[in-house]
């Protein structure tokens, strides 16, 4: 039994160590990816629009296979476990490798091996006395470690190089954990605040006023230079700091972070619409001003008049849901609903700004025989600015970014080092030296040929004068 | 002309297309040798020997030219004058944003994106050219710096007044992440065209017939699967599915066709383009990837409130370094076993992996809207 589950063990390694697995992964997780540029996410996209564009039926559809949300699809959430114990098994595997490596010691090599490395140079002639001290010394200046046995030298430098790579495979495991981190223990929310709103936040000891906010042009121009807000921390009743906050430049407090996220008018939470109302026969009863989500009473009627929402840029999708298509006031429009002295519901309809939208929208409505009791026109509104808040708690921030300053260290090291290797050995006549590289890195021949040509000029050996061969 | 960097930049567009001609001329005239000579001895001191290859002198005039060595010289040029115009840029970007509290590139604007990048890449092209002698590349490099330039003079596409940087870009973060993922562009870019060289020695005519079946295969799978893809009707999608998967089918059928038979080529040459295409790609990498996942998600961070969004962006350039990555993998495992794997489908992997590096900087915008959509 014991046997078995061995094996399985065995197996299951094999299976999550092997770099084919990391291959076919990462191409599936990068196939994924490409999907998802090309299907909008939940994330930036509202249902209206997700209709306006496939249909309802090719939504129902995309919602189905989980493409709308595919970085929340379980078929991407378990690549992402079966990538994460892979690179684990991975960077363990190549872990004991990289300390096999640095533990293996360099030993010296007879010539006859040496003179059939890719890289060695024999120099030939009678070999000064003090040769090995003097290239042991040129050794040592181009920063290897050196050292002398009987009858030849050993040098190396940068051999903790072959850690690297394995501490930029570690750097992604920490910063997948970070993530995780952040994932599991962090908070999010996005707040719309007015002046002097004070924002309450879940599970800290502390509350933040909006004092004020603002926003600033660039001198004669139209652009917008600067979103700023003034917060305050208001801690046990007491104001403890007090920071104005831009995009690019968070308050931070507690682990809690507010950003500068969004600016605006608050036209679909609190826009206030001026309305005109008449009777069908024409009779007009006047102009009232109510904000959205409350109404307005008229008298003269009995009746009331409930302002239901309000859009700024009105359109309608094939099911004739109504969404705003932008937040700008393209073409406002307010939905109303009016009731009784009895509190019963005798009409509900859309009111425009838009004089032609008006007549489109009373023409279809007469065309499916709705007789409402009451014109009601849209002919002024206006609403707060807002600023808005993202906060956040984010416990995984310094694992991430400790994971960051791995992932460079570890990649850098293992790009610009390389561990080399060279060999001398003295022969009766000649000098063999031979030099090895990690990875086999080809411009490793280039900076040999220098090294040989610099040792050659320290006139270590005296070459024997060639002789005048006559035919 | 009301800046100056307008100028700068016309004339290098000139100047980058004489220079292309330049390239050209030397592709033409100096055709690498063919047979090269029998396997270089062990231990004669590298492949020295083989760097400084230039045809040999032909019987009449124009070849006699050393193209190759003016072609350099008019890529420094080149790089100078538009360099000059990137200075000038920075200088009236300054200016237009009031010099606001961070250190800018000029980066913030289709216009400004373009005219880097053809300072950027040939630049880098340049150090890679010195380092490799591969004076091929050029023709790619030099041509795409004045398309781009082409591209930038066009004020319908790009606007060329600077303009105020918008709140979301005042930080050092985004500069920093910026000027990273242009470097690994710029280095990926190299790359590419020495794959393109390495790809056309190595298949010769047939690379035309393969890069022929490419393009229309991307073309094809841009104007028809996708939009039939999108149309999500059952027996549309459907259609969309086995068109992409005949096009694949077809695509991949030449390439095995093309794979299979190996002429003797000089492969001394090819492994040193091969080469240069792995340094280009292994030195772009880090930048790109530090640059979009490090500094890229501390900016994010900062700007947005949190490190990845997975917006389109981020997942597109996610892609990308991706499929470098497998590259790397793929040629550290199988291509460093067999020549004919590196040379072979890891090639292919690195024009993937530039493909991809294309979509997730040009392509993406055309797809989707980002919060990323302002370059
Ligand atoms: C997002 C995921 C990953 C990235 C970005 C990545 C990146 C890299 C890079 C850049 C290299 C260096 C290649 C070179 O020398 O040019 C490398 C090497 C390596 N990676 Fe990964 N890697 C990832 C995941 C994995 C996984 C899951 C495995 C496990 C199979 C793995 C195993 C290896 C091995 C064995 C090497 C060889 C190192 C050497 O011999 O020098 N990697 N990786």
């Amino acid at each position: 039994m014991s046997a078995f589950f061995r094996e399985v063990a065995r197996d299951l390694y094999q299976f999550f160590t092997s770099v084919t697995l990391a291959i076919v992964l990462l191409s599936l997780i990068a196939l994924i990816g490409l999907v998802s540029t090309l299907i909008p996410q939940e994330t930036f996209t509202r249902e209206v629009d997700y209709i306006a564009r496939y249909g309802v039926e090719g939504y129902a559809l995309l919602k189905q296979l989980q493409l709308t949300n595919i970085f929340g699809s379980w078929y991407f959430l378990f690549l992402m476990a079966l990538f994460t114990l892979n690179l684990a098994a991975c960077t363990y595997k190549r872990l004991t490798a990289s300390w096999r490596y640095w533990k293996l010691p360099m030993s010296p090599i007879p010539p006859e091996g040496l003179r059939r490395f890719e890289h060695a140079r024999v120099l030939s002639g009678a070999v000064a006395p003090d040769a090995a001290q003097s290239i042991a010394k040129l050794l040592r200046r181009h920063g290897y470690r050196v050292h002398e046995y009987t009858s030849g030298l050993l040098a190396e430098k940068w051999r903790w190089e072959c850690f690297g790579i394995d501490v930029f495979h570690i750097s992604l495991l920490i910063v997948i954990f970070g993530g995780l981190a952040t994932m599991l223990f962090g908070y999010r929310t996005f707040e719309i605040a007015h002046q002097g709103d004070i924002i309450q936040i879940p599970g800290a000891d502390f509350t933040v006023r909006v004092n004020r906010f603002w926003s600033e042009n660039y001198p004669n121009s139209e652009r917008v230079m600067d979103w700023r807000s003034e917060l305050t921390v208001i801690e046990n009743g007491k104001e403890v700091l007090t920071k104005t906050i831009e995009v690019n430049a968070p308050l931070r407090y507690k682990g809690y972070n507010f950003y500068q996220s969004a600016f605006g008018i608050d036209w679909q939470g609190a826009a206030r619409v001026t309305l005109a109302l008449s009777r069908a026969d024409g009779t007009e009863l006047g102009e009232f001003v109510g904000t959205v989500g409350e109404g307005v009473e008229v008298p003269s009627e009995q009746i009331f008049v409930k302002i239901g929402a309000f859009l700024p840029d009105f359109a309608l999708t094939e099911n004739f849901i109504a969404y705003s298509r932008t937040q700008r006031l393209q073409n406002p429009a307010v939905f109303v609903e009016v009731y009784d002295a009895h509190g019963l519901r005798i009409m509900r309809t859309w009111a425009f700004a838009r004089p032609e939208m008006q007549r489109f929208w009373e023409t279809a409505m007469h065309s499916v025989g709705g007789q409402t009791p009451y014109t009601i026109k849209l002919i002024g509104m206006t609403a707060p600015e807002f600023t808005g808040l993202q906060i956040t708690k984010d416990p995984g921030r310094p694992i991430v970014y400790f994971g960051f300053l791995f992932m460079i260290v570890g990649m850098l090291v293992h790009l610009y080092f390389k561990h080399r290797q060279i060999w001398v050995a003295f022969a009766e006549g000649e000098i063999i030296i031979a030099g090895a590289v990690r990875n086999n890195l080809r411009s490793f021949a280039e900076e040999f040929r220098r090294l040989v040509e610099e040792i050659r000029q320290l006139n270590v050996v005296t070459e024997s004068e060639p002789e005048l061969v006559t035919h | 002309m009301r800046y100056p960097s307008v100028l700068f930049f016309y004339l290098s567009t000139l100047s980058y297309f004489v220079t292309f001609v330049l390239y050209l001329l030397h592709v033409v005239f100096h055709p690498h040798p063919r047979p090269l000579s029998p396997p270089r001895e062990r231990g004669d001191g590298g492949e020295g020997a083989t760097l400084g290859i230039i045809a040999a002198s032909a019987s009449w005039g124009l070849s006699n030219i050393a193209w190759g060595v003016w072609a350099t010289r008019a890529l420094l040029a080149s790089v100078i004058l538009s360099g000059a115009g990137v200075i000038a840029r920075a200088i009236e970007l300054g200016n237009a944003s009031q010099w606001v509290k961070v250190l800018l590139l000029p980066l913030s604007t289709t216009y400004e994106t373009l005219t880097f990048f053809s300072w950027l890449i040939p630049l880098i092209y340049f150090v890679m050219e010195r380092k490799f002698q591969i004076k091929q590349v050029g023709v790619f490099v030099t041509g795409a710096a004045f398309v781009m330039l082409s591209v930038a003079a066009s004020p319908s596409v790009a606007p060329n007044a600077p303009t105020g940087v918008p709140p979301s870009l005042q930080s050092y973060w985004l500069t920093i992440h910026v000027l990273f993922m242009v470097l690994g562009i710029a280095f990926f870019t190299s790359g590419f065209g020495a794959t393109l060289v390495y790809l056309w020695r190595r298949y010769e005519k047939k690379l035309f017939l393969l890069f022929g079946a490419l393009l229309a295969a991307i073309a094809l799978t841009i104007f028809f699967v996708i939009p039939l893809f999108a149309t999500l009707q059952p027996a549309k999608m459907l259609a969309a599915v086995a068109l992409f998967g005949l096009l694949c089918a077809g695509f991949g059928g030449l390439l095995l066709f093309v794979h299979r038979e190996q002429r003797p080529v000089a492969w001394e040459f090819l492994e040193n383009i091969e080469e240069m295409v792995y340094r280009c790609n292994a030195l772009g990498f880090p930048f790109y990837a530090i640059g979009g996942f490090v500094f890229g998600a501390i900016w994010a961070e900062q700007a947005w409130s949190r490190y990845w969004g997975w917006d389109p962006k981020e997942t597109a350039m996610l892609v990308a370094a991706l499929v470098y990555a497998v590259y790397l993998h793929a040629r550290l495992t199988w291509g460093a076993r067999d020549a004919g794997w590196r040379g072979g489908l890891v090639a292919w992997l690195s024009v993937l992996g530039y493909l991809a590096v294309l979509y997730a900087w040009i392509g993406i915008n055309y797809f989707v809207s980002s919060l990323h959509s302002f370059v």
